[in-house]
């Protein structure tokens, strides 16, 4: 890829995406790290000074399920971005989307780990057991094996665009087991793990609801914020190794003088 | 459960959670502010050799 091009795309996405008016100031990455961060806080005091205490089985251990549900949907809505960059990818051959579906691929695993912890602890507090193979963890358990297979079929390819393919069909076959995870269950209801909302509502008092509500949404946020981050660091990454093979050949004054520019482009972008 | 258990239980979830959150967050800003300084640095060195040409 020429400077000329990375500078057009630093224009139209990445680190260089910034909206024009006023969502500018409110979608930057520090700006949903700090939207993000405030309203998990007011979830976690939410949870624990608002929130009625569960009376019905789990007791105070259901305080777990304010973070543990949201993050859960939150690696579910990154699987289901690498899907969509994955399609995308395939569609147009853009590197963006290549690097999109990595970056939320990754993300996607991280938000999966924390999932699985969490749960276990919950899991070892409500049911008196670390792990039960039932069908939401069974699912769950592999989705995450095969994302962590994502990455080991990116480190096998060097080539760039061959690699970039791999992970996109790959990205959009894995996928295939996010809504049999979401699903689980409400179709196999009789595994441990309960289906908190359904068709027929949350099930959950007024103050619960409105409290899983705020972590949701800052974990969604949270999510975005990251994922811009991410793609920050992969534009910084190819602006780096770009001026490092203009700097060892001797470059056109116009070729390097853009480069110059993008690279103060990508620069502006980071958060 | 007794209450002091399950408070135990709690708090291992939300302090696992927490410290997997900042860890992260720590180790990508610390990344990117490394990559970037080698940009700057690499530009600088670009625009010492476009100045060198220019003169």
């Amino acid at each position: 890829m020429t400077a000329d091009d990375r500078s057009r795309e630093a224009s139209l996405s990445g680190p260089g995406d910034r909206p024009r008016g006023a969502w500018r100031r409110l979608v930057s990455p520090a700006a949903l790290f700090a939207e993000a961060g405030a309203l998990l806080v007011a979830g976690f005091l939410l949870a624990f000074w608002y929130a009625p205490t569960d009376t019905s089985t789990m007791g105070f251990s259901q305080k777990i399920f304010y973070f543990h549900a949201p993050i859960a949907e939150s690696a579910l809505v990154a699987y289901a971005v690498a899907f969509v960059a994955g399609v995308l990818y395939l569609r147009r051959q853009d590197e963006r989307y290549d690097r999109l579906g990595a970056a939320a691929v990754r993300l996607g695993l991280l938000f999966s780990v924390m999932v699985m912890g969490s749960g276990m602890i919950w899991g070892k507090a409500a049911w008196g057991v670390w792990w039960a193979w039932e069908p939401r963890l069974t699912t769950f358990l592999i989705a995450c094996v095969l994302y962590a297979a994502y990455f080991v079929l990116r480190w096998s390819t060097d080539e760039e665009s061959r690699r970039a393919t791999y992970s996109a069909v790959f990205a959009i076959i894995a996928f295939v087991d996010v809504p049999i995870t979401f699903f689980a269950t409400r179709f196999l209801p009789a595994g441990l793990h309960p289906a908190v909302i359904t068709g027929s509502g949350s099930g959950m008092a007024a103050p619960m609801l409105f409290t899983f509500l705020v972590c949701m949404a800052g974990m969604t946020l949270l999510l975005v914020a990251l994922l811009r981050l991410e793609l920050a660091h992969a534009a910084l990454k190819a602006e780096v190794e770009e001026l490092k093979e203009l700097l060892d050949r001797e470059p056109e004054p116009e070729m390097a003088a853009a480069a110059v520019a993008s690279s103060h482009e990508t620069e502006r972008g980071i958060p | 459960m007794s209450l002091q258990e399950a408070v135990k239980f709690v708090a291992g979830a939300y302090g696992l959670i927490i410290v997997v959150l900042i860890t992260t967050f720590v180790l990508m800003a610390h990344r990117t502010a490394q990559l970037a300084r080698e940009l700057r640095g690499l530009r600088e060195a670009l625009e010492r050799r476009l100045t060198r040409d220019h003169e």
